[in-house]
Order: C-alpha cells, then sequence, then structure tokens
C-alpha cells in the first residue's frame, strides 16, 4: 500500500512539475520582456518591422544599413522584425501587433488606407513637430511627394522607395511584325489584332492581378475621376478588358494564371507586351528589346500624360513614452532618409522621395522609366491605397467576370462600392 | 465464414504492379523539387520537366545571403520548437487518451465530441484571436508563443488516434497489473504506454511533420529573427514582387531531409503484428 | 476493463482541457460573437449587427460554390484519400520484399509543402509551359486549357487528394500493427488466405480505426488551403473556391473578419453534421480481440 502511494505521488508531482514548467516559463518570458526596457540606461533596443525579408531586393543593402547602424551607436541594438509582404504576413503581423498594443518601434509599412488603422489606434507620431524641429532633414523630402501621402492632413508614413507602372513591350517582336510602338491606343490595338493571328501573346498579363486595370482606368477617368471610388464612369475602361478578351490579347489561362507566369512569358518572348511595375524592369533591363512608355490614352479619355506611380509605403515610428527609445528611434529614421544610405537603396531600383546620392546605375530601362516619371505631367497612386480591402479583393475579382462576360462592368462596380460605402 | 474449399490469393505481380505504380507517383515530386533546386527560377517557371541545364549550387547559396536568417539555427529552432509541440501532444494527449479509453464517468461521450469540434477547427480561422490570448498571458516573443497553440491544435487529432489505438488493446495485462496492487500511474507508463509505442510514433511523426512545416504561426507570432524555424525560409524566398522559386525549391530540399529521416526512424516502432506471447501473459 | 477513480480523471484530463479551452474553444466561442459584428481590419470597433452577416452568407453565389467543392472535397477524402490509403496499406501488408521501400517512398508527398505541390501542379496545368499540353502537343493534338470552369475543381482535388493517401497509408499500418499475429495464424488455418484475409479480418478489425481516419479526412478538408490558392486561386471566376479558401480570402485579403468568422461557424456546424452521419454509418460497437 505504501508503495502505491509512492508511486501516485510521484505521478502527481511529474505532471504538477510540467504545469510549473509552463507557468514559470510564461512568468520568465514577462521579466525577459521588461528587463530591457528598466536597463534601458545601458541598451536600448529597437523593434524594427519592415517588408525588407527575405528575397526582397533591398534586403542586402537593408542589413548592411543596420549593421552600419549599430556600429556607429554602441548601446543601441536593432530587433529586425522584418517579415515578407507575401501572404499578408507583415499586414496580419502589424495589425495584429496594432491590436494588441505591442506595435513595433520603427516600421516601414503601408501607407493609405493601412495608415487610417495606426493612426486610429493613437500610437504613431505624425512628422510636422519633428519637421519643423529639423527643418535640414525635413528639406530633403520632396514636398509634392509628401503632399500626397498625408492621412486625414497629416503626415504618419514618411515617404521612401517609390515605385511607377508602366508599359513594357518588346521591340524586336514589334519590329518582326512591322509594328509601330503601341504610343496611341491605335497602334495598341493594331498589335494586339496582329500578335493575335500569329502563335506571340499580344498582351501578358493574369487576370487576378491589379496593374492592367489601373492603367486603363486612369487612363479613362483621369487623376479626379480615379479617385470617385468605383464610380460607373470607369465602366468603359473594364469593357476594355473584355474587348481585349475577346480579341484573344491575354493569355489563354489568364483567369488563373499568376503574375510570376504572366512575367515569365513577357520575359521570354513569348507575349509582345505587359502593364507591370518598377520592380520588374530591373530584371528585363538585361534585355536591350525591352522597351517601357505610358499606357496610351484610351478614346474619350481624361488621363493623358497621367501615370501611376506613387509611394505605397512609408517610414512609422511609434509615439513611444520613453524618451531615450523615441530619440533613438527618430535618430535611426533620419539614418535610413540619409542620402549616403537613400542613395544605396536607390542603386537597387525604383525611385525616391528623398534626395539620393547619385548611384552609377546605367541600365537603359531604368533611365527610361524614371524619364517616364519625370515627363509624366501627373501621378496616382493605385485605387487599393484609399479604398476598402474588402470592396477592392471583390472588385479585381469581379474583372475576370467582366472578361468572360458573365457580368456587367455596372453590376461590378456596384458590388464593389457597395462594400466600399458599408465601411465608411 | 470458413471455407476451405476456396482460395483465390490476388497475383502477387498484379499487387507489386499496383505498388510500384504508386511508388512512381509519389517519388517523381520529390525528384522534381530536387532537379529544379538547381534551375533558375525563370528555368523553373519555362522548362519544369527538363533536366537542369546545368548543376550549380547557387540557390543553395542563395539562402544564406538572405540576410538575417541564419539557416543551422532555423534547424536548431525548430527542433526546439517542433520537439516541444510533439512532447507535448504525446504527454499530454497520451494521458488524456488513457482516461478516455479504460475509464468510465459520466459525461465521456461530451468530451469525444469537444475533440472533434476542436479538430474540424482549422488553425488559420483563430490566428488573430489566438494572438490576443498570447499577448494577454505574457507568452509573445517567447518560444512557447509558437509551442502551446500548436500542441492545442493537434491534441485533437492524437487524442482521437491514440484512444481508438488503445480502446481495442486487450485489457488483461492491465487487469493482472491492477490484481498485483500497481498504481494507475504505473500502469499507465509500464503497460498501455509500451504496447501503445506505434500509435505514438505514428501521430508524433505526424505532429512533427505539420509543426515544422507551419509557416503564418511563426511569421505572426515570433518575428524575431534569431528564434525563427527553418520554415520561414520558405515564406522569405517571395517578396512583394514575385517568388525565387529556385531558391524554393532548394529551401524545400534541405529542409524535408530531417523529416524523411525521423519518419524511418518513427516507423521502426511500427512492426507487423503484436507478439502473441505480450497480450497473452 | 474499466478504472473509475476520478482524482486520475480530472488530473490527465485537465492540461488538455486547459489548453484546448485556451487556444481553440475560447477564440471559438470569440468567433460565434464575431460572426453576430462588422468588424473590419482588426480595428478596435466592432458594431452588432445581429444575423446580417448570416444572411449575406446565404445570399453569397460564392459560399454556395464554395460549399459544394468542399462537399467535392471531403467525400473525395473520405473514398479517395482514407479508401486509396486502406488499399494500399492492406496491398503493401500482404508482401513479402520491399515493405521498407513502399512505406518510405509513400510517405514523400507528406513531407513536401503544399507551396511546391502546388507550384508543381499549376505547372502542369499551365496552358503555355503546362507538362499536359506538351504532351499533347508531342501526341499532334491540340493544346486545352485545362483549368476551365467545370474542371478546375477536380483538377485541384489531384494534387489535394494524392498528397495525403500516404497519411491515411501510415494510419492504417499502424492500425494493423496491433493485431495479433495468432489471429491470422488460425484464420490460416481455416484456409483464409489472401484478400479473403483482408476483407474478413483485417477490416473489421480495424473498424475504430477506420472511424477515426473518416472524422479525420472531414477535418482535413475543412483545412485545405494552399495548394488550391497557388494552383487556381479558387479560381477561375471562383468556379474552385473552397470555404476555407473563401474565408482565407475574407479575413486576410479583405479583412473583413465579422464575415470571415461567420464562414468559420459554417464550416464547423458543416464538419459536425458530416463527421455524425460518418460515423453513424461506421461504428457500431468498439472491437477488441
Amino acid at each position: 500500500m505504501k508503495k502505491k502511494a509512492v508511486n501516485k505521488t510521484v505521478g502527481l508531482l511529474v505532471v504538477m512539475a510540467l504545469l510549473s514548467t509552463l507557468l514559470a516559463a510564461c512568468g520568465g518570458s514577462d521579466k525577459a520582456e521588461k528587463e530591457p526596457e528598466k536597463s534601458g540606461n545601458k541598451e536600448i533596443s529597437l523593434r524594427v518591422a519592415t517588408s525588407f525579408a527575405g528575397s526582397d531586393p533591398w534586403v542586402p543593402v537593408w542589413t548592411k544599413a543596420i549593421q552600419q547602424f549599430q556600429d556607429e551607436n554602441p548601446g543601441v541594438k536593432i530587433v529586425d522584425e522584418s517579415t515578407p509582404v507575401n501572404q499578408e504576413a507583415l499586414r496580419t503581423k502589424v495589425k495584429a501587433d496594432a491590436a494588441t498594443g505591442n506595435l513595433a518601434d520603427v516600421l516601414f509599412y503601408f501607407n493609405g488606407s493601412e495608415t487610417a488603422i495606426l493612426a486610429d489606434s493613437n500610437s504613431i507620431v505624425s512628422w510636422e513637430e519633428e519637421f519643423a524641429k529639423d527643418p535640414e532633414w525635413a528639406k530633403q523630402f520632396n514636398a509634392g511627394i509628401v503632399d500626397k501621402v498625408k492621412y486625414d492632413g497629416k503626415l504618419y508614413a514618411l515617404p521612401y522607395i517609390g515605385f511607377y507602372e508602366g508599359l513594357f513591350w518588346n521591340k524586336a517582336l514589334f519590329e518582326q511584325h512591322n509594328l509601330e510602338a503601341p504610343s496611341t491606343y491605335e497602334a495598341f490595338m493594331k498589335a494586339v489584332d496582329t500578335f493575335a493571328s500569329t502563335d506571340i501573346i499580344p498582351f501578358a498579363t493574369s487576370l487576378t492581378t491589379p496593374y492592367l486595370q489601373e492603367a486603363l482606368i486612369l487612363s479613362q477617368v483621369g487623376p479626379e475621376g480615379q479617385q470617385q471610388a468605383y464610380d460607373p464612369s470607369w465602366a468603359p475602361a473594364l469593357n476594355i478588358f473584355k474587348e481585349l478578351n475577346e480579341k484573344n490579347a491575354f493569355p489563354k489561362d489568364s483567369l488563373t494564371l499568376d503574375d510570376d507566369k504572366a512575367q515569365s512569358l513577357f520575359a521570354s518572348g513569348k507575349a509582345a507586351m505587359m502593364f507591370n511595375g518598377s520592380w520588374t524592369a530591373a530584371g528585363l533591363s538585361q534585355d536591350p528589346d525591352i522597351q517601357i512608355s505610358p499606357f496610351p490614352l484610351v478614346p474619350g479619355g481624361k488621363g493623358e500624360g497621367v501615370i501611376v506611380s506613387g509611394f505605397g509605403s512609408g517610414w512609422y515610428m511609434k509615439n513611444s513614452k520613453d524618451q531615450e527609445k523615441y530619440d533613438m528611434a527618430l535618430k535611426f529614421i533620419k539614418f535610413m532618409t540619409s542620402p549616403d544610405i537613400a542613395g544605396e537603396f536607390a542603386a537597387i531600383g525604383g525611385t525616391y522621395a528623398v534626395q539620393t546620392k547619385a548611384s552609377e546605375n546605367t541600365a537603359q530601362l531604368l533611365v527610361d522609366g524614371n524619364a517616364m516619371v519625370s515627363a509624366a505631367k501627373d501621378f496616382v497612386m493605385p485605387i487599393d491605397s484609399y479604398v476598402s480591402r474588402e470592396s477592392y479583393t471583390q472588385f479585381l475579382n469581379g474583372i475576370g467576370y467582366v472578361s468572360a462576360g458573365r457580368k456587367t462592368a455596372e453590376e461590378v462596380l456596384a458590388e464593389a462600392k457597395k462594400l466600399n460605402d458599408k465601411i465608411q | 465464414m470458413v471455407n476451405k474449399m476456396v482460395r483465390p490469393a490476388l497475383p502477387q505481380i498484379f499487387v507489386y504492379a499496383l505498388l510500384i505504380f504508386w511508388a512512381s507517383t509519389t517519388i517523381v515530386p520529390l525528384l522534381w523539387v530536387l532537379l529544379n533546386s538547381f534551375k533558375s527560377s525563370e528555368e523553373i517557371l519555362t522548362q519544369s520537366f527538363a533536366w537542369p541545364e546545368s548543376f550549380a549550387f547557387s540557390n543553395y547559396l542563395k539562402l544564406n545571403e538572405y540576410g538575417n536568417i541564419n539557416i543551422v539555427k532555423g534547424f536548431m529552432n525548430s527542433m526546439l520548437i517542433s520537439g516541444s509541440v510533439v512532447f507535448g501532444v504525446a504527454l499530454f494527449g497520451g494521458l488524456a487518451s488513457f482516461i478516455l479509453a479504460r475509464f468510465s464517468f459520466r459525461g465521456k461521450k461530451y468530451f469525444t465530441f469537444l475533440f472533434v469540434i476542436c479538430m474540424l477547427l482549422p488553425q488559420f480561422a483563430v490566428i488573430i484571436p489566438n494572438f490576443i490570448i498570447i499577448e494577454k498571458i505574457g507568452l509573445n516573443g517567447t518560444y512557447l508563443s509558437v509551442i502551446l497553440p500548436q500542441v492545442a491544435g493537434n491534441l485533437s487529432f492524437a487524442i482521437i488516434m491514440m484512444t481508438a489505438f488503445m480502446a481495442s488493446l486487450p485489457g488483461e495485462l492491465e487487469e493482472a497489473a491492477v490484481m498485483d496492487g500497481a498504481s494507475i500511474w504505473k500502469i499507465f507508463y509500464r503497460i498501455t504506454l509500451p504496447l501503445c509505442m506505434p500509435i505514438f510514433a505514428t501521430v508524433s511523426i505526424m505532429v512533427f511533420l505539420w509543426s515544422y512545416n507551419e509557416l503564418l504561426l511563426p511569421l505572426v507570432y515570433l518575428p524575431i529573427r534569431d528564434m525563427q524555424p527553418i520554415s520561414v525560409l520558405l515564406s522569405l524566398v517571395s517578396n512583394a514582387y514575385g517568388t525565387d522559386y529556385g531558391a524554393m525549391m532548394a529551401a524545400i530540399t534541405i529542409s524535408i531531409i530531417p523529416l524523411l529521416v525521423l519518419y524511418m526512424f518513427s516507423q521502426e516502432t511500427v512492426i507487423k503484428g503484436l507478439t502473441a506471447g505480450a497480450v497473452k501473459g | 476493463m474499466i478504472f473509475r477513480d476520478k482524482r486520475y480523471i480530472v488530473l490527465f484530463l485537465a492540461p488538455t482541457i486547459l489548453l484546448l479551452f485556451t487556444f481553440l474553444l475560447y477564440p471559438l466561442i470569440q468567433s460565434v460573437y464575431y460572426s453576430f459584428t462588422e468588424w473590419y481590419n482588426f480595428s478596435n470597433t466592432k458594431t452588432f449587427i445581429g444575423l446580417d452577416n448570416y444572411k449575406d452568407l446565404v445570399n453569397d453565389p460564392i459560399v454556395g460554390i464554395a460549399l459544394k467543392n468542399t462537399l467535392i472535397l471531403i467525400l473525395g477524402a473520405v473514398f479517395l484519400q482514407a479508401g486509396g490509403g486502406l488499399l494500399l496499406a492492406l496491398l503493401t501488408d500482404s508482401i513479402k520484399r520491399g515493405f521498407k521501400f513502399f512505406r518510405t517512398v509513400f510517405f514523400f508527398p507528406i513531407v513536401i509543402s503544399g507551396t511546391a505541390i502546388g507550384l508543381m501542379f499549376s505547372l502542369i496545368y499551365n496552358y503555355d509551359y503546362g507538362l499536359l499540353n506538351a504532351i499533347v502537343r508531342a501526341l499532334g493534338w491540340s493544346e486545352q486549357v485545362w483549368l476551365t470552369e467545370n474542371s478546375a475543381i477536380y483538377l485541384v482535388l489531384v494534387p489535394i487528394l494524392w498528397q495525403y493517401v500516404g497519411f491515411y497509408f501510415v494510419i492504417f499500418l499502424t492500425g494493423m500493427s496491433k493485431i495479433p499475429e495468432d489471429i491470422y495464424e488460425s484464420a490460416v488455418l481455416d484456409g483464409i488466405t489472401g484478400w479473403r484475409k483482408s476483407v474478413y479480418i483485417t477490416i473489421p478489425l480495424l473498424r475504430d480505426v477506420i472511424a477515426s481516419c473518416l472524422t479525420l479526412a472531414t477535418a482535413g478538408a475543412l483545412k485545405v488551403f494552399d495548394v488550391v490558392y497557388i494552383v487556381t486561386k479558387g479560381g477561375p471566376l471562383n468556379s474552385s473556391e473552397l470555404l476555407s479558401t473563401y474565408m482565407y480570402a475574407k479575413a486576410f485579403n479583405g479583412q473583413n473578419a465579422g464575415y470571415a468568422s461567420t464562414i468559420v461557424i459554417a464550416m464547423m456546424v458543416l464538419g459536425i453534421v458530416i463527421t455524425v452521419l460518418l460515423n453513424r454509418l461506421v461504428k457500431k460497437e468498439a472491437v477488441s480481440y
């Protein structure tokens, strides 16, 4: 009997020990978390969350810059919480952090409708005050761009790396078929018709990606019209999708294709044209036949000389109560936006909202792309920067239905508008 | 039921033909991943089913240049996280299954129903509510933030499998042990547990596999690169502008090797048929 | 044989119940509440809107498609996945040479992530570079768009079902390991061999394992996500959408957590109904040897 009791006790103890380990671990983690804050005098640890992770093109520069900052500021530890943007991992992380009041000290994150969520949490800095304190630094930012990325009249996301979208076309294929450059809508449509009768795909796109839609709507309704979310005046632009689809302009499986595969159709010369973002330019620039130009003006369109371009992300800073942490986060952002570091980022690609040290980036396609941006009369951000995510998902999904002739453009616009109105 | 006249045996050659056919469908994708790990992204998309143009290791080297990830550390973190998950699931699930299989109490069937509900619930459906809970109990930024939700997520599977296995095991040995005055705890770990090794091994390898391949949870709950498991590598090969498929194949290749080794070890405990002697005593 | 000691019941079940309640049941109960609210972007404001989400759910044509597809997937999982796994396990168990080889290779697809399997099949079905069209071309036939509104759900089921046959194979092999060898020995003496041994002895003795596998197959079908997302993105025109992919799209792409919670509740109800029905069919009495 005694032995039995002992064994029972042992069993109980094992389980209790395990449970207490779990509890201890919970408690322990609490301490571990708070310690660095208490001993702030010695070491400041800054949590930074950006999209510079993994195969993102700016990762090498980013990693180097962090190292340099830590070397220049002993006692500062940068905790890099960068997360890829794909699979919505970064969005989910930042929103979950915001929901739990656990925002990183520095963020390089989407602006537009995303700014609203962060601004509503009252935990991020609006930059007016810091700009006033350091006019030298403020001057480095392009004032026109700063105006465009404000939310409710306030600047929360410091613009940094920008992008543009353009019509990429394969000059060799155009010449082979005696076609003019697609600088007018007539030339564009003629190219579509001509290539459609060959085994070259006229226009490489997936009907699940947003780029062509952005170009067509902007061209149709112009910058002011583009701000009227899902206005019925957008309908003619969507009907062009149907027209192009009927002309066999798109890859046969464009409804299920993804953008990577659409890009590879264009890059390998199986397709003659593609409308896509500046991020594809670096890869395409090795082929001298690839040209870039703005999307041509559609008939009756109001968007002449306007391109889709913008600064979809920016530097945010948490409004930290800890003054030392606040100052260090500010220093870090100033460091990242300095001409030296921005110059290194610029060498990878993109357009910049801050002054950058000149880099010797000579790829012709990138030069042409930047020339296209400077020649543009105006630029606008893509639609998704100011509409609700749900309405936008619905809208993009609707484009497939319009192309296939299963829904009218008006129906799709009305559905998206209904969802968008719900949130405002 | 007994019929001595007819002895129809499926021709062995037929059986082998079918098994070999299935085996070829399962070997091909592994080879495909391996071969594609030597190709560039472009080559993968356009020449996916061809022999690689050259056997270059550039994709593997690239993984190392992903800046802030240390592959060796990633493996260690994976072992720590998934190992703990397996341990937790096997321990707590084993205890719970023992109760469900060998104890009689009121409301038992409600527990079974509860486990079925928990198993039906997809992990990604509760990723945000769970994050808030983790924050509230102060687990964020610790290994436990990814371990505990995964233990919880896999427990129902383990309990359902292990209870079924235990319930159908003959109870003679345990009855004999009770006669000898052994404690319940002793019966569990000296008698039931050894007999249940096959199901423990199988459940453990599955739980390990799922935990090891879990991607979103560590990305969102454990954003500290030094603590992240190797599966995160696979999320890093994609960025806003596209996916580096070559790097993806290389990441998969290096991450599945430990899984295959573990699987082979674990299945050594699953031997055909109980030894009659052990049961009859 | 049955124990009754209440202390052990509480003690041994406590950690499990604690974990399940914290990380699954409590969030699930919350999801029930969320399903009655309008909640966007995981923000701090949730507005109680009664049954509006449920009304939307009933009127959402995509939910109809997703429901039908999820049911097809569950049927496929039960019959082809679990059934296929059982068949392979019986066949592998009956052979003398190569047991370990087959046991190892049948497991291969499970270790490869769904992302890679998805990519492979999207490249098989791709129009311009796809394997199927390459074969078709070599045979001199005309190329096809494989993923159409009618075919997409079935084509996307191929990798999903195929990938997890090995899982059920391993589960059934494990189940067979506990069948005492002497049962077979006496069967052989009675002249029961070959497939009759499987039908009359192995399968009946595996009834409880089969019952668990049906629950597993249903649960697994509700969780399928990455392969569909990569091969078709739920398309063309939502024709291959599943409840799980649609829920993910609403929660993470659409950031409409209220409606996504409503879909989760619908999935749970569906799963429970099917599990109960399936278990009624199979489970009569627990078997013991």
